[in-house]
């Protein structure tokens, strides 16, 4: 088994020039950040167990010109690392893990020392409080290349800082700033480039006044300060001059310089920047996943403010920013999280000095009376509606009846009106589409006055194309009272690309709407070719439309205020149309905020009932962008809607619209634009992080947002909307950066991982996040498909479907959800829909603490052999067990079956089906026990039972009984019982099982008593019954099997010569808590005796706390074990 | 989360609140010394990391309130008298059994309890030896048990945690060393980690038993286990000293040698060694990952009134940060 690739904490980060060099688990890998884009070079394992905790870069100077290359010092736990790179973008060097250097006890920091004879020399401080220095002499024994200094205090630390003292005449000066278990932090000055050892070394200061353990501490660059922070949530900053060069022993300091108060967890760290204009600046980082900039005036007695947050690049429900290191410009800084993410962040602006967010207000009071000549200036005007073209321009209608444009490519922006309609006083009903000549973008613009009359204006790219002074006659009469809003159909009709769609919506409730096809061949005179009216469903206000043609055929979605949609067919001669089919609650019952079609929206299906099947995406203020497809037969007159993907990103809980941008072909970003409290946020979906947020005040006023539309703009926004009258322009730049040199994974451990039938991997984890990926078996590397935030507790289990095409999660406070997965044959990101159809029944709210720890599912056919759905079962922590159906029509839950175990905790259920008809269900729990339930007859009363279709095959269960809502729950209970059988000591914390058909089950356990067990179990048909009868069990137990408890089991390979059991070679895989992956080989002997369980490899992996194993076949029929806990570990076998 | 829901995530939460006991803790020793008699033929106890003190409320009550009549199961113990009750009583008795000596350190302060003399000290300081021998009314080794609860407030960092934990055992261990007579026994909580057969293979060194043992009042998700090192042998010639401690990193030149080599043994040579597992008490006992519902009247019909913890929790290092952010009013959000 060879390690290939981990996901994990970033724990060390150290800048190599402008190049960066990260301690990923126990690989150093190098990011090139001077190239164009950040990009990773190499990587390299450097220890055999332990995590790289530390780097220190010491560059080489050759003969006085330029810098190549370096020495790096590596250190994790008790071993340490020196390696000579001579160019560091080619992994030159050589280095075994076999040459790790074992330290006498556990290093918190390390420098090196000047070296002797082109020999490293480093210092190093220990957990201890204790320092010692090395001579990288391999001609010598280890022990002797130490040099061990008598500590002033022997304390536990849980941090330290050594530093070379530059101020110091004397070379290899050192400095010692420690922060101790007990709240203390300590500081210490040593001189190692004596011979002689000191007899006794006494403390220079001890500062006093944390109210925890302090777990960072560092020193400014000119050592006139220091700062340290804890676990008391504060960062205090002490000066330091005095002590530093007192000589006079320790000096006792209680109060500090100033406290920083501000970070909502444990502090781990904090570095000093240059002072700049008076001012101390140091930054620090947390438990809490952000960073602060803190700044301190240095004369006076000032106090440390925070002034700038770095947050929401990390897994926001993660925990623990464990690196931070700093550019040595000063102007970024990067930061390595527990979610396996490495980002970037610009200190107040981007590295080219340009702000990303700039926010302009135009107050339109002033700019009007310059234009406004001959009209008069209008009295208590303001801004009702804007509408953007893309991110250099907008218009505004303003109440008085002007009409603005305003082009921000010009400077100091250049305003100019449009005309002054006193008719369209008030009005908002204005709306824009596009329509393009020669392959160009243009915009259109409707305007409807207060009598139904719409005029129309066109642009070409910033300049108008409209006459000037449209007259009465340009004035179309559309309806005859006033609109309310204008609609633009936003898709392109390949067929006809100066054609638009509008919808004129009126203040009148169920009053018909009008459809407009304007024709746009003359941009300087839009017609109206032809128009509809639309008879809307009930209760259906438009809040939007989309038209698409076909063939001669043109159908018009639309959504509601209300959350529905209704589709119409519009043929060419009847004027009035009625919808064919509304759909409620699309969006629950929140306006549907904007419609689309995807990349391809239609085709055709022969052989199908739909000749036409639409692919749409919508989003909607219930929060969700969601995936549809639309199935139209106008033969039969069969509609159907079908959900395929819905995302509900909690960073814009009113989303507005989704657009997919992109600044070169290979990368596609999703991006949602919305609303969060008072924010406007920008969300890159594709990344999973903000691209931006603004905050203005919140999303209830009029507002108007785009994307730029050519190759220069194409990652720019304009965001323009009302604040007291006046007229906001903020205009965002630079909207796909992408600060993230590694994605970020769980943010915190992985409970539950499961592989489906096409090489998905989904994983659960405390983060309460489910997370798909797939493998690219190439790389091995993880590539995250997508993610949904919807448990409230950390996950517990997780199943896939036999077919892959559902997901079952469980959670605490009884979460159990059931998830349709819409995966396309090549799993790529995007491509991927996850959609929660149902969510299981929550019914005893008097037990909050209820878990459901573990689930099983089997699938279900009906009486035809179609299929049906689902048999779920679900364990619980109060002993509990229910059994459900899942029928996937109707979507939803049945249960069918419950009952107690005993009372203790329940962790594991398996079903297994006889070739016979029989219907077992395992369970196991935290006495140890394993018990099998034969269920049959209890199924056998809910419709269910288990046939063989083929002699072959495995059985499967088939469900006959249509009048579900009349079934009456089953009982389970211990008259089921044919076995139970005590195996561990405690908690099973698996338990996997192998039908061997005829059968036989063979059937894994690992227990918390370290112990694994394997067990072969004969079962027998009752005569004349379906029911079970166990004629023999045999179990071999391992105890000791692993140094901690057993929590995964995977059985990696079953192959048989013959049909002959005996022979039959069997190979599983566990591992648990000790990080060890143990391969197993089991030999039969005749009899259902095991002759012996062998131990065939014994492997170390990089992920603590493992909780799940499973197996993923490559294409080329490699095979590769994933290894789930915190973080996820690769492993080829 | 409020406390009668607490109540039935955690069974022995409700249980040491019935009982009197300190902290839920109390009943991992309990169901220990059900399962290795540890307390049998006791009379010199010293306990490490003692705060808030269930542990010594349980050596108190076992061995100077009942003696030996102390009862082993959990579920039987009657023990329902208030503190101050108990404390008058727990004296009297003290002193008609002079010769059970408990001695309690820990960094923190802890509230006296009857027939417990509680020391504030640091285990690794060189002066708290003399001062506990002081204590016993000793100038030899004579303690016939030494157990310590202690474990660091964790970081999430499992390597740094497991070390840290690792140390504060073997801070435990050097001090059993100086003060367990022959024979004496040891029980420590151990962070069942990666490197915990390493520690196992230590503390083989000076005991002829070690188990590991994992009380079912011991949450099962939790990585704590508990290692009962019986028959104090040490090796011969072994001077311990708290000057001089092992394993702890070095304290002279002369250690670095013993420091960065793997200690083995003959059936470990590579320094790991895997102990024994018990899970100790009874299955019918409380299933600590078990939700229980509780009927909300007891046995009598009487209504169930959620009672209050016999010590407030400790204040944890943040409540001055708690204070500041309420103070500054902003919802609470610094920045």
């Amino acid at each position: 088994m060879k390690s290939r690739s981990y996901v994990g904490p970033v724990t060390s980060l150290a800048f190599l020039g402008d190049d960066l060099l990260v301690g990923h688990g126990s690989e150093l890998k190098l990011f090139a950040l001077s190239s164009a884009v950040a990009s990773l070079q190499w990587r390299k394992r450097i220890f055999r167990r332990e995590r790289i905790q530390g780097i220190q870069v010491q560059p080489s100077i050759h003969n006085g010109e330029s810098t190549v290359g370096a020495t790096i010092l590596l250190w994790g736990g008790k071993r340490f690392q020196i390696i000579r790179l001579s160019d560091h973008l080619v992994p030159s060097f050589d280095i075994s893990i076999e040459e790790e250097i074992n330290a006498p006890d556990w290093i918190l920091s390390s420098v090196f020392l000047k070296s002797d004879n082109e020999i490293p020399r480093i210092a190093m401080m220990t957990a201890h409080n204790t320092i010692l220095t090395y001579r990288h002499d391999l001609g010598i024994e280890l022990a002797s290349r130490y040099k061990w200094y008598p500590s002033p205090e022997r304390c536990l630390l849980y941090s330290a800082n050594l530093i070379l003292d530059s101020t110091s005449q004397v070379c290899d000066s050192l400095v010692a700033i420690a922060g101790t278990v007990f709240g203390e932090v300590l500081l210490w000055k040593l001189n190692t480039s004596q011979e002689r050892v000191p007899e006794r070394i006494n403390l220079a200061a001890r500062y006093l006044s944390h109210e925890g353990s302090v777990f960072g501490a560092s020193v400014s660059p000119d050592f006139s300060y220091a700062a340290s922070c804890s676990d008391d949530r504060t960062i205090r900053v002490w000066d330091i001059k005095a002590d530093y060069t007192n000589s006079e022993g320790c000096r006792e300091v209680k109060e500090p310089l100033a406290i920083g108060w501000g970070h909502q967890a444990r502090i781990w760290g904090v570095r000093f920047l240059q002072a700049k204009e008076g001012y101390l600046r140091l930054l620090s980082f947390s438990e809490d996943l952000t960073a602060k900039l803190w700044s301190l005036r240095l004369n006076g007695s000032g106090s440390l403010v925070c002034i700038q947050t770095f947050r929401n690049l990390h897994s926001a429900s993660g925990k623990n920013i464990w690196s931070l290191a700093v550019h040595p410009s000063e102007r970024l800084f990067v930061t390595g999280g527990a979610d396996n993410g490495i980002a970037s962040w610009n200190i107040s602006e981007d590295l080219e000095g340009t702000p990303l967010i700039k926010e302009t207000i135009a107050n339109l009071e002033d700019i009007l009376p310059t234009l406004a000549t001959g009209a008069g200036k209008p009295i208590k005007d303001e801004p009702r509606k804007y509408i953007t073209f893309g991110s250099r321009s907008f218009i505004v209608a303003m109440s008085s009846g002007w009409v603005l444009h305003c082009d921000l490519s010009q400077p100091d922006f250049k305003w100019q009106k449009i005309g002054f309609w006193p008719q369209a006083k008030n009005s908002s009903a204005m709306g824009a589409g596009k329509f393009w000549i020669n392959g160009r973008c243009n915009h259109i613009v409707a305007l409807g006055d207060n009598t139904g009359k719409l005029l129309f204006y066109t642009w070409h790219g910033s300049a108008l194309t409209t006459t000037a002074d449209p007259t009465d006659q340009d004035w179309n009469q559309v309806c005859d009272t006033r609109p309310s809003d204008i609609l633009f159909s936003q898709h392109r009709n390949e067929a006809e690309p100066t054609i638009a769609y509008v919808a004129v919506t009126t203040f009148k409730p169920d009053a018909p709407i009008q459809l407009l096809k304007v024709n746009i061949d003359k941009p300087e005179r839009p017609a109206i070719q032809q128009s509809w009216s639309l008879i809307p469903p009930d209760t259906f206000p438009f809040t939007t439309i989309l038209v698409y043609c076909l063939e001669g055929r043109t159908f018009c979605v639309a959504g509601s205020r209300h959350g529905a949609f209704t589709l119409y067919s519009i043929l060419g001669d009847s004027s009035t149309i009625k919808p064919l089919k509304t759909w409620r609650h699309i969006h629950d019952d929140e306006s549907v905020t904007s419609l689309a079609f995807k990349s391809t929206p239609a085709q055709r299906i022969p052989e199908t009932d739909h000749p036409i099947e639409l692919s749409l995406t919508s989003t909607g203020r219930s929060g969700a962008h969601k995936s549809h497809k639309l199935l139209i037969n106008t033969t039969t007159e069969q509609y159907d809607l079908v959900e395929t993907n819905a995302v509900y990103p909690a960073a814009v809980p009113r989303v507005e619209n989704y657009q997919k941008l992109s600044t070169n072909p290979d990368e596609n970003n999703e991006i949602m634009y919305g609303f969060r409290g008072r924010d406007f946020i920008l969300w890159n979906q594709t990344l999973g992080l903000e691209a931006a947020s603004y905050d203005c005040e919140g999303g209830n006023r009029s507002w108007n947002f785009s994307f730029g539309v050519d190759e220069e703009t194409g990652d720019e926004g304009l965001f323009v909307f009302t604040r007291s009258k006046k007229c906001y322009i903020v205009e965002f730049k630079r909207i796909l950066r992408n600060p993230l040199l590694q994605i970020p994974f769980h943010g915190r451990e992985v409970k539950a991982l499961a592989i489906s039938s096409n090489g998905i991997i989904a994983t659960g984890a405390e983060d309460t996040i489910i997370r798909l990926s797939s493998l690219n078996t190439g790389t091995n590397v993880l590539v995250p498909l997508t993610f949904r935030k919807t448990h409230t507790t950390g996950l517990q289990d997780l199943v896939w479907s036999p077919c892959g095409g559902w997901l079952f999660s469980s959670g605490s406070v009884e979460e159990v959800y059931c998830w349709k997965i819409n995966a396309e044959v090549n799993l790529q990101p995007g491509t991927v829909g996850m959609l929660r159809e149902a969510v299981y029944e929550i019914s005893t709210g008097n037990l909050p603490d209820l878990r459901v720890c573990g689930i099983d599912v089997a699938a279900v056919h009906d009486g035809d052999g179609h299929q049906y759905g689902f048999l779920v079962g679900m364990v619980r922590s109060d002993s509990s067990i229910k059994l459900a159906l899942y029928d996937v029509a109707e979507r939803r839950f049945i249960t069918i079956a419950e009952g107690n175990y005993k009372t203790s905790c329940l962790l594991q259920i398996r079903f297994n089906l006889t070739a016979y008809g029989g219907i077992l269900m395992l369970t196991a729990g935290t006495d140890g026990h394993v018990t099998i339930w034969d269920i049959t007859e209890a199924m056998g009363d809910c419709g269910l039972s288990a046939k063989q279709v083929l002699a072959s095959d495995s059985a499967v269960l088939s469900f006959n009984k249509p009048q579900v809502a009349a079934l009456e729950l089953a009982k389970l209970s211990s008259e089921q019982w044919i076995l139970s059988q005590p195996i561990h000591q405690n908690s099973v914390k698996v338990l996997e099982i192998l039908d061997r058909n005829d059968g036989e089950i063979l059937m894994f356990t690992g227990g918390d008593d370290t112990a694994v067990s394997v067990s072969r179990i004969l079962c027998q048909q009752n005569p004349g019954k379906p029911s079970t009868n166990i004629v023999g069990t045999t179990t071999k137990l391992l105890e000791r099997a692993h140094a901690s408890a057993v929590t995964a089991i995977t059985i990696s390979s079953a192959r048989s010569p013959n049909s002959n059991h005996t022979e039959q070679t069997i190979e599983f895989l566990s591992s648990g808590v000790d990080q060890q992956v143990k391969k197993w080989s089991i030999k039969f002997a005749e009899d259902l005796a095991i002759e012996n369980v062998n131990l065939v490899e014994d492997t170390y992996v990089s992920v603590p706390d493992v909780s799940s194993l499973a197996m993923i076949n490559g294409e080329d029929n490699t095979r590769r074990l994933v290894v789930g806990g915190v973080g996820i570990e690769v492993l080829e076998l | 989360m409020g406390k009668s829901s607490k109540d039935k995530r955690d069974s022995y939460y409700r249980l040491a609140k019935e009982q009197g006991y300190r902290a839920r803790s109390a009943y991992k020793l309990l169901q220990l010394d059900a399962q290795f008699n540890l307390f049998q033929n006791v009379t010199r106890v010293v306990d490490l990391c003692a705060a808030p003190g269930s542990w010594s409320q349980v050596l108190s009550r076992s061995l100077v309130t009942k003696g030996k009549e102390r009862s082993h199961s959990v579920a039987e113990s009657e023990t329902q008298e208030v503190e101050a009750g108990e404390a008058k009583e727990e004296v009297q008795q003290a002193q008609s059994k002079p010769k059970v000596k408990i001695v309690a350190l820990d960094l923190q302060p802890m509230t006296p309890l009857p027939g417990v003399i509680t020391l504030q000290a640091d285990i690794t300081h060189p002066s708290t030896l003399p001062l506990v021998l002081k204590h016993l009314e000793s100038d030899s080794a004579n303690v016939d048990l030494v157990v310590s609860d202690g474990a660091p407030d964790v970081t999430g960092l499992h390597d740094l945690d497991e070390y840290i934990q690792a140390q504060l055992l073997l801070a435990a261990l050097n001090l059993a060393t100086c003060v367990l007579r022959p024979g004496g026994n040891f029980v420590a909580k151990i962070f069942r980690g990666r490197d915990v057969a390493e520690l196992y293979c230590k503390l083989r060194i000076f005991f002829e038993r070690v188990t590991v043992a994992k009380p079912r009042s011991s949450r099962g998700s939790s990585i704590e286990a508990f290692v009962v090192c019986q028959n104090y042998t040490p090796p011969k010639g072994f001077l311990p000293s708290l000057e001089n401690p092992i394993w702890t990193g070095p304290t002279r030149q002369e250690d670095i040698a013993g420091q960065v080599a793997e200690v083995s043994l003959d059936d470990a040579p590579d320094g790991r060694w895997v102990a024994p597992f018990v899970a100790c008490g009874d299955l019918s006992e409380w299933d600590s990952d078990a939700t229980y519902q509780l009927p909300d009247t007891d046995e009598n019909g009487v209504k169930r009134v959620s009672i209050d913890p016999i010590q407030p929790p400790t204040a944890p290092p943040y409540k001055t940060a708690i204070e500041m952010r309420r103070k500054l009013g902003n919802g609470g959000k610094i920045n």
